[in-house]
């Protein structure tokens, strides 16, 4: 047993794949990746919501865009609760029809997502802090 | 229980019978002991990485419903005007 001779670092090398296989094996499931998705738009949208109402006190948006920014924004966070319950519910009951509604509520919230980038999009970069946030 | 966790238990227990093995003399002080011991210390600290990795980020994948509805509630207007007016310094 051992008696070749192994190289130190190679041992290390293989045992820290290891550990990194181990992490990966963590993977999300369906609904931890959904939820891990919805969680960064809400980062997202919630950073970009804040540099938008700056720039407006900064005078950098004019009145009209801000109140369509801020109704867009409105109308994205009933969006995002409703993924939120959707989701919860799917996550308690797991059947068919908590599946559909949840897809429903992601297909709505999809559009009123793109509806807020239309309105604030111009003012502030969604790419920058997308990366800033990660995901 | 999450693979992290199983792991980390395994070494634990793996450590505690390899240290005992040695302070008994049952395995003496062979060639191999060394690569073993670099070997553990290894896996100690990987877990002990990717433990740490797994505590700062959000597990997913086993939030509650409750949890869920929490994490995704999204702030209120006021909530983010508060926070653009703190920012730029009142």
């Amino acid at each position: 047993m051992f008696r070749r001779k192994i190289d130190p670092d190679q041992l290390a090398i293989a045992l820290l794949l290891l550990v990194v296989f181990v992490v990966v094996a963590c993977a999300t499931t369906p609904i931890g990746k959904a939820t891990q998705a919805a969680h960064v738009q809400k980062q997202i949208v919630e950073a970009s919501a804040v540099e938008f109402a700056k720039l407006h006190l900064q005078g950098n948006v004019p009145e009209d865009s801000y109140l369509k920014g801020k109704e867009a924004y409105g109308k994205w966070a009933k969006g995002e609760i409703a993924v939120a319950k959707t989701l919860a519910d799917w996550k308690r009951l797991g059947d068919t029809e908590s599946g559909k509604r949840l897809s429903e509520a992601l297909r709505l919230s999809g559009d009123l997502f793109r509806a807020y980038v239309d309105a604030v999009g111009q003012f502030v970069d969604l790419k920058a802090l997308r990366a800033k946030i990660g995901g | 229980m999450d693979p992290i966790t199983i792991l980390t238990m395994a070494i634990s227990m793996g450590m505690t019978a390899w240290k005992a093995a040695k302070a008994a003399g049952i395995i003496g002080d062979p060639e191999w002991a060394k690569y073993a011991d670099a070997g553990l210390a290894v896996l100690v600290k990987g877990t002990e990485i990717a433990a740490k990795i797994k505590a700062g980020s959000t597990d997913y994948d086993h939030l509650t419903p409750d949890e869920i509805e929490a994490l995704l509630k999204p702030a209120s207007w006021d909530e983010i005007e508060a926070k653009a007016k703190a920012e730029l310094g009142g």
